[in-house]
């Protein structure tokens, strides 16, 4: 029976961590659906997202929701400048796909760094507190508040992120952009605009993820890459594009990581997530649920 | 003048390492972010064959060798995906050799890493300070004028077909994979053999040396030197090492220092995209008529 | 041609010239004598090292303001190891290379084990009071410990774990490292040895943040304490504060890398992490102790801990050597250094409590005690021999 109900846990504990990497993956996913960018930066703009909520709940001892705001305005701010400055300017100009990869590379060790000097390599964590006590006490399963709410933003996240692009003119827009951007600027979509929400929408989807990753185990600068790397797999993955593929995806890689845990010692998971992906590669490039890669 | 001697001595190390990314990326077009796999392969295996009692040239060939297999792992993937997908494999097998590295202690010593490496010796010659220096720049005077012969070989014009008409290569059928073999087959035994000058200069190795941050710095190199011109890398490659070293001139506090360098380093990789795409001694792009 | 003016300028130059060796005899009478002090200032350690950086300033500050060390002042030369061998070859090399320091303060196991070949060819001295590992053991005849290696504090901690804290079932959780599996290997031995169980083991990354399905995994166990080999204090604090959050009350024990500013951050959490540590009580010091603990107190208006109490006495116990090579006119260097203590210093009475030096490994025996973390503070419960 505790058998059973460790297994329980790890499944809990590998949903919350899978509903992170959804987070942080679905908007580099979007953003190289629409205008093949690669933003590798993301990466940075979830770390300073995190630090924004830190400093706000710390220093100024504000609640969750406001810490939630800044994150997002950060991210957004972030993300919008660094498309508009840097991967528009790129694009016109022609710059073939290694500049913006190494651009973006760049601006993602800028960004790391810049934090660094700011405020220091070790890294920054809030304390979850009560919302970490189990919610049903002696029954040996470890589900707690805290949980719960992580799986509820990322439900809100991904809902509203579908109805956007279901039912609005912005995700009617996108769409046409993803598929054929010469024929959406012929028929008098402003690619560009559509180009900058999209990176503000994956940037305010990372948000959420850079609070998840302050609470659980800390925002660290040096992080940086290893979060837009999990985005990127679960970019892969789930198909680029696909908003459900990232979730799916997201949940599956959280959850076999925890489980991982069960067969393997803990030292090898990050060789099994690397090795899964490698083969994904080699067999399915476009992911669970995309289609094929332009 | 000691300093002086180690600093050129490593940016001669890492000028081959350059080189040998930008057989992949200049002439080939293909992105790699596995060369700390390759240079930490020749490394290990130079150390851990020469402990063992083996001479120091059969270990550096020996790990140049299985380092040429070994990025099989890298250039297979290469026949079918390109782009980003190429590069995101290439970034799986280094996170993958990291974490054996730091794993597999029985033979690379894990995290502890491997101590006490000799120098190279030539005839119970030690081969340090000016005399190393030597044999670092008379290999890169090598390398560099085997890479130019290459670059203007038949093998070298498919690559280049490569990089800049992917879909026209394809008709090329079966000598664009084996050029793409063959490419990452070299970079790989370049890189394995900077790897052993390192092992042996340095004394000490581990996992932390080889890892994607290697990677990222060698890219930087080759694009800030010139993609495809082989000097150019060389030459960013000198300018990256020497640029720490100036650093350390400026009063500044002391954990300020190493994240500045890091810094600069991402800031001059987005300079180089936007003020000079073709590199310090790349030739300007051609004025497009609109 | 020589006229008034150009004889003018020779004249005082020559009678420049004539006194600067004069003036550089005597300068290098007081040049300071530089000490190097390669540790981690900076990382998952670095607020560790930089406390133990300011035991070893303030024993500076005490040995310049009086006749110095061996007549002269003595400088601390620092370098950011990181705790990571790399860093620590390069550290070493500009020490030695280009601040020519003969003797050097360095710690943690990675940097020790990558420069201690490299300090026996160069014949500089290491000494370290924050190296904890019995892989290190008889490393080089220049390097000496001041801190006790772990597989001899784990036979101390153990027992009393045992019968005080009434622990039956132990988990083990391992670092990938030199450090974490002689460590692992030590309790297991010792553990099983006095009669114990164990209930789980498993192992980690060094870089390793989230140990949540590994904890998972051991809690499901019902370990009543569990042994940490972890030598980073933020890591440590981090597997506390996940545990504690899973719900685990039971006990945490580990060598002395619980006594870090990052653990006592956690707070009420960090309650119940028992630890083994050389005989130092700030509470109620020996008489030794008393006037360290004095002036710390005096100069940071907080009390020092251990590994402050330690590297004041890594300085006094530098200086007492250079006194003694002073006296018989030698000259300081990595060797003679070595030789001196190793022929005249058997025992050392610091602030830190007495140190029974053994040259023949390297290592040492300290009267220890157990201590715990308790309402933010590091308390001493007990003596353990």
């Amino acid at each position: 029976m505790e058998q059973l109900t460790l297994l329980f846990n790890l499944l809990i504990d590998g949903f919350g961590t899978g509903c992170l990497y959804a987070l942080a993956g679905i908007g580099f996913s979007l953003l190289w659906w629409l205008a093949d960018i690669v933003h590798l930066a993301h990466g940075g703009v979830i770390i300073a997202a995190g630090y924004a909520g830190y400093i706000v709940l710390t220093t100024l001892g504000a609640p969750l929701w406001v810490a939630l705001l800044a994150a997002i305005l950060t991210a957004v701010v972030l993300g919008v400048l660094i498309d508009r400055l840097a991967y528009r300017r790129l694009v016109q100009r022609g710059s073939g796909e290694m500049g913006m990869l190494t651009a973006s590379l760049g601006l993602l060790i800028c960004l790391e760094y810049a934090i660094t000097i700011a405020f220091g390599p070790e890294g920054v964590q809030a304390d979850p507190g009560a919302a970490r006590a189990p919610l049903f006490p002696g029954s040996g399963v470890l589900l707690d508040t805290y949980t719960l709410l992580v799986v509820g933003v990322t439900a809100v996240a991904f809902a509203g992120l579908a109805f956007l692009m279901r039912f609005t003119q912005l995700g009617k827009n996108m769409r046409a952009v993803a598929e054929n951007p010469s024929l959406a600027h012929s028929l008098g979509i402003k690619t560009l605009q559509v180009t900058t929400a999209a990176s503000a929408l994956a940037a305010a989807a990372g948000a959420p993820a850079a609070l998840v990753y302050l609470y659980n185990r800390g925002v660290t600068p040096h992080d940086a890459i290893h979060i837009v790397l999990m985005g990127a797999i679960v970019a892969i993955f789930g198909g680029r594009g696909s908003i459900a593929g990232a979730l799916i995806a997201g949940l599956l890689i959280g959850v076999a990581e925890s489980l991982m845990v069960w067969f393997f010692d803990a030292g090898w998971r990050e060789v099994m997530t690397f090795g899964l992906l490698y083969i994904l590669l080699l067999v399915r490039p476009q992911g669970l649920l995309g289609t094929q890669a332009r | 003048m000691d300093y002086l001697i180690h600093i050129l001595s490593t940016a001669g190390i890492y000028a081959i390492l350059a080189l040998s990314l930008d057989l992949l990326v200049g002439l080939g077009g293909m992105m790699s972010m596995a060369t700390g796999v390759f240079f930490g392969i020749g490394a290990y295996s130079t150390a851990l064959l020469v402990k063992a009692g083996w001479p120091v040239v059969g270990a550096m060939l020996a790990g140049m060798g299985v380092a040429t297999v070994l990025s099989l792992f890298a250039a297979l993937p290469a026949i079918r995906i390109r782009g980003v997908y190429l590069l995101i494999v290439t970034i799986a097998v280094q996170m993958i050799f990291t974490t054996v590295a730091q794993n597999w202690r029985s033979v690379t010593g894990g995290d502890a890493g491997v101590a006490n490496i000799p120098a190279i010796s030539i005839f119970d010659l030690k081969l340090r300070g000016v005399a190393f220096l030597g044999l670092v720049l008379i290999s890169c005077a090598a390398l560099w004028w085997f890479m130019r012969r290459l670059a203007s070989s038949p093998f070298g014009r498919v690559l280049r077909a490569i990089r800049d008409d992917e879909t026209g290569a394809s008709s090329l059928g079966k000598h664009a994979n084996a050029a793409k073999l063959g490419a990452f087959g070299l970079s790989a035994c370049l890189a394995a053999y900077a790897g052993s000058l390192y092992a042996h200069y340095t004394s000490y190795i581990d996992p932390h040396s080889f890892n994607i941050s290697l990677s990222i710095l060698v890219l930087l190199m080759v694009m800030l030197g010139g993609a495809g011109t082989l000097l150019g890398p060389m030459v960013g490659a000198l300018v990256l090492i020497l640029l720490p070293e100036a650093l350390k001139f400026l009063p500044l506090p002391p954990g300020i220092a190493p994240a500045l360098r890091q810094l600069s380093y991402g800031a001059l990789l987005v300079a180089v995209v936007f003020l000079r795409p073709q590199g310090l001694l790349g030739k300007a792009p051609p004025r497009r008529s609109h | 041609m020589i006229n008034r003016r150009t004889f003018a300028k020779h004249a005082g130059l020559a009678a420049a010239a004539s006194i600067v060796p004069v003036i550089s005899l005597a300068q290098a009478a007081r040049e300071p004598r530089r000490i190097g002090f390669l540790m981690p200032l900076t990382g998952g350690s670095g607020k560790l090292g930089q406390m133990m950086l300011e035991g070893a300033a303030l024993a500076v500050e005490e040995v310049n303001a009086g006749p110095g060390a061996g007549g002269r002042p003595v400088e601390l030369v620092q370098e950011d190891s990181q705790a990571l061998a790399q860093q620590g070859i390069a550290g070493f090399r500009k020490l030695v290379d280009v601040n020519k320091t003969e003797v050097i303060f360095t710690g943690w196991t990675s940097v020790v084990s990558a420069i201690a070949p490299v300090a026996s060819e160069a014949k500089v001295m290491l000494v370290s009071a924050s190296t904890a590992s019995p892989a290190v053991r008889g490393i080089s005849p220049y390097f000496q410990s001041t801190w006790m290696f772990d597989d001899e504090t784990v036979k101390l901690i153990l027992p009393y774990a045992k019968d005080k804290l009434k622990v039956k079932s132990l988990g083990i959780l391992t670092v990938v490292s030199d450090l974490g599996s002689a460590l692992a290997q030590a309790v297991k031995a010792d553990w099983t040895r006095i009669g114990g169980a164990i209930a789980a083991e498993d192992v980690h990354q060094p870089g390793e943040a989230s140990f949540r399905p590994i904890l998972l995994k051991m809690l499901n166990a019902r370990p009543d304490a569990i042994y940490l080999t972890s030598s980073n204090g933020k890591q440590l604090a981090q597997i506390v504060r996940q545990a504690r959050e899973l719900g685990y009350k039971g006990a945490f024990l580990s060598y002395g890398a619980f006594e870090d500013p990052e653990v006592l951050a956690l707070g009420a959490q960090a309650d119940g992490c028992y630890y083994s540590s050389p005989s130092y009580d700030a509470a109620s010091p020996s008489a030794a102790g008393r006037k360290f603990v004095d002036a710390f107190q005096k100069k940071h208006g907080r009390l020092p801990n251990v590994h402050q109490a330690n590297h004041y006495d890594l300085v006094m116990l530098y200086a007492m050597v250079a006194d003694g090579l002073t006296k018989q006119n030698k000259a300081l260097t990595g060797a003679s250094f070595r030789e001196y203590l190793t022929t005249s210093v058997p025992r050392y009475q610091g602030a830190a409590g007495d140190y029974r030096l053994n040259y023949k490994d390297g290592s040492v025996l300290r009267s220890s005690i157990v201590k715990v973390v308790r309402d933010g503070k590091f308390t001493k419960l007990d003596d353990l021999g």
